[in-house]
C-alpha cells in the first residue's frame, strides 16, 4: 500500500514538473521571441569578444590552445571563447543562432534552477509535493523572465554569465548528490563543474561558499573535518583562480586605472548592494550602463552615507527575523554570488552595477518573495490579494522584459535613451556651440 | 500601537528601496554623464573606457 502511494506520489510529482516546466518554457519563449533578430552590439563589446580571431580560427588545435593558454582583453574566458568558435564552426556569423543559443542556455539554467529549489524547499519546509513543486514553479517563472536577468539572454557578449551559471547549477546539484548519497563520483563532477564555470566567468570563485551554505541548509557537522577537507581543493583552487583573474585585469582592460580611496568604497558597497537589491525586487528604467555616482577624488556626496548608516541597522533591528534557516539562506545566497561585484574588492570599472552580475543570486531573493507570499497565504492574511498579487507581479516581470527586450535590439537603440537625456539638458546646447565654432 | 523592532527593520528596508526607486525614476546616473563623456562613450575611447583598446 505504501508502495502504491510512493509510485502515486511520485507520478504526480512528474506530471506536476513537465507541466511547470512547458508553462515556463512557454512564456519565456514567447517573452524572449524579439531576440532571436537582433544584431551585434558594435562599440558594446560584440566586436572584441565575439567577432575576433580566437572566433574564426574555429576548432583548430593550436588554437584552442591558445584560447586556454592567453588573457584576452583583461578576461580569461575560454569556456565561452570555445563556445563562440563552435557556434562559428556551425554557423559562421548567422547571428540568430547565436541568440536562439542563448536563449537556450537560459531555459537550461531555469531547468536548473527548478531542481535546485524542489531540493532545497525539500530539506526546509515539510510542505506537500505540490506546494514544493509551487515553490519551485514560481521562484523559476520569476528567475525565467524577471528583466533583470533579460542582459545575459539578449547580448551575446555576455553570454559567459549565461555559461558561468549553467556549470555553477550543475556544480551545486552535485554536490547535493554528493551530500545525499555519499559518492565519491558526484564530488568530482562538483569539481569539474566548478572548473568549467571558472572558464566562462571569474565569478564562480564563489562556489565552495555556496558548498559550505548547502552543508548548513543540510544540517552537516562543521565540526566534522570531512567537510573542511573536501572544501579545501576547491578553497585552493577558488585562490588560484582569483590571482589569474586579478592578473587578468592588471594586463587588461583596467590597466592604470585609478581605484576608489578605502573611505568612498564603504558608502559605495552599501549602495551597490542595495541597488542590485531593489533592481532585482522592482526593476525601473534599467539602463545598459549605470555611471558611477561620483567620480575619484570628488567627495562622497552626503546622500550616500545613508547607505552605511542604515543598513547595518535594518540588519540589528531584523536579526531575530534572519535567524529563520530559510531567510537565512535566501539572504545568503544572495549576498555569496553579490558581494564581489560590489564595488568593494573589485576594481573600479565604467559602470557602478551591471544587470548582468545579479543573474544567479537573483534565485535566492525569488525563492525569498515566493516563501512570503505562500507563507502569507497559509496565514490567510488579506487572502483574496495573495491570489491576485503574485499574477501582477508576474505580469509586470514579462511586460517589462518583453518591452524592454527591444532595447537591445542594435548599439543604436541601445544607447539611444542615454542620447535624448544628454540632448535634452542645458548644457548640451552650450557643448554644441562650441564644437561647431571649433569646427569652423 | 506597539511598533516592534522588526517593523522598524522592515521600515528601513522600504526606506532604502524607495530611495532607489526615486534614483532610478530619475536616471540619477545618466545625469552624472557630461556631456565630453557621452560622446566618448558613444565611440567607446576616452575616460569612461581604457584609451589604449582600439574599437
Amino acid at each position: 500500500m505504501s508502495n502504491e502511494i510512493d509510485m502515486l506520489s511520485s507520478c504526480y510529482k512528474k506530471y506536476y514538473n513537465c507541466f511547470h516546466l512547458t508553462a515556463i518554457f512557454l512564456l519565456a519563449v514567447l517573452i524572449f521571441w524579439p531576440v532571436h533578430s537582433f544584431s551585434l552590439l558594435i562599440g558594446w563589446d560584440d566586436q572584441t569578444f565575439v567577432t575576433n580571431h580566437y572566433t574564426e580560427d574555429g576548432w583548430y588545435s593550436k588554437n584552442i590552445y591558445t584560447i586556454l593558454t592567453e588573457f584576452y582583453h583583461g578576461q580569461y574566458s575560454p569556456v565561452n571563447q570555445i563556445y563562440y568558435s563552435t557556434l562559428f564552426e556551425l554557423f559562421k556569423y548567422s547571428l540568430v543562432y547565436y541568440h536562439v543559443f542563448s536563449v537556450i542556455i537560459h531555459l537550461v539554467n531555469a531547468i536548473l534552477v527548478y531542481r535546485f529549489v524542489t531540493e532545497i524547499t525539500n530539506v526546509l519546509f515539510s510542505f506537500t509535493p505540490i506546494k514544493n513543486a509551487q515553490v519551485a514553479f514560481f521562484t523559476t517563472l520569476f528567475f525565467a523572465i524577471s528583466p533583470i536577468n533579460l542582459e545575459p539572454v539578449s547580448w551575446i557578449a555576455a553570454s559567459k554569465v549565461l555559461l558561468y551559471a549553467l556549470f555553477y547549477m550543475l556544480a551545486l546539484l552535485t554536490y547535493i548528490k554528493y551530500i545525499t548519497k555519499n559518492r565519491n563520483q558526484y564530488y568530482y563532477l562538483t569539481l569539474l563543474f566548478f572548473i568549467m564555470s571558472f572558464g566562462a566567468k571569474e565569478q564562480a570563485v564563489t562556489l565552495p561558499f555556496s558548498m559550505f551554505l548547502l552543508d548548513y541548509v543540510y544540517n552537516r557537522n562543521f565540526k566534522n573535518n570531512i567537510i573542511w577537507l573536501e572544501k579545501a581543493p576547491l578553497l585552493i583552487l577558488s585562490l588560484l583562480f582569483a590571482l589569474a583573474s586579478v592578473e587578468s585585469q592588471q594586463i587588461g582592460v583596467v590597466a592604470g586605472s585609478d581605484s576608489y580611496p578605502f573611505v568612498a568604497k564603504i558608502p559605495l558597497f552599501f549602495y551597490t548592494l542595495s541597488e542590485y537589491l531593489t533592481k532585482i525586487i522592482l526593476p525601473v528604467n534599467l539602463s545598459y550602463v549605470y555611471p558611477f555616482p561620483f567620480q575619484i577624488g570628488e567627495n562622497v556626496p552626503a546622500l550616500f552615507w545613508i547607505y552605511p548608516l542604515l543598513i547595518p541597522l535594518l540588519l540589528y533591528y531584523l536579526r531575530h527575523f534572519f535567524l529563520k534557516k530559510w531567510i537565512l539562506f535566501a539572504g545568503i545566497f544572495f549576498l555569496i554570488h553579490i558581494v564581489l561585484v560590489c564595488n568593494f574588492f573589485s576594481l573600479a570599472r565604467h559602470s557602478i552595477i551591471a544587470d548582468r552580475y545579479a543573474y544567479i543570486s537573483t534565485i535566492g531573493i525569488y525563492f525569498f518573495i515566493v516563501i512570503c507570499f505562500i507563507k502569507a497565504k497559509q496565514a490567510k492574511i488579506a487572502r483574496q490579494y495573495m491570489r491576485l498579487m503574485p499574477l501582477l507581479y508576474l505580469g509586470y516581470f514579462a511586460i517589462y522584459t518583453h518591452g524592454h527586450s527591444y532595447v537591445w535590439q542594435s548599439s543604436i537603440t541601445l544607447k539611444e535613451k542615454i542620447k535624448i537625456i544628454i540632448e535634452s539638458r542645458r548644457d548640451f546646447q552650450s557643448w554644441k556651440n562650441k564644437h561647431i565654432k571649433k569646427a569652423k | 500601537m506597539k511598533i516592534n523592532k522588526e517593523t522598524i527593520g522592515f521600515c528601513l528596508l522600504l526606506l532604502i528601496i524607495v530611495a532607489n526607486l526615486v534614483i532610478a525614476f530619475n536616471y540619477y546616473y545618466l545625469d552624472k554623464i557630461t556631456v565630453d563623456d557621452f560622446f566618448y562613450f558613444q565611440t567607446n575611447q576616452g575616460k569612461l573606457f581604457d584609451p589604449n583598446i582600439q574599437y
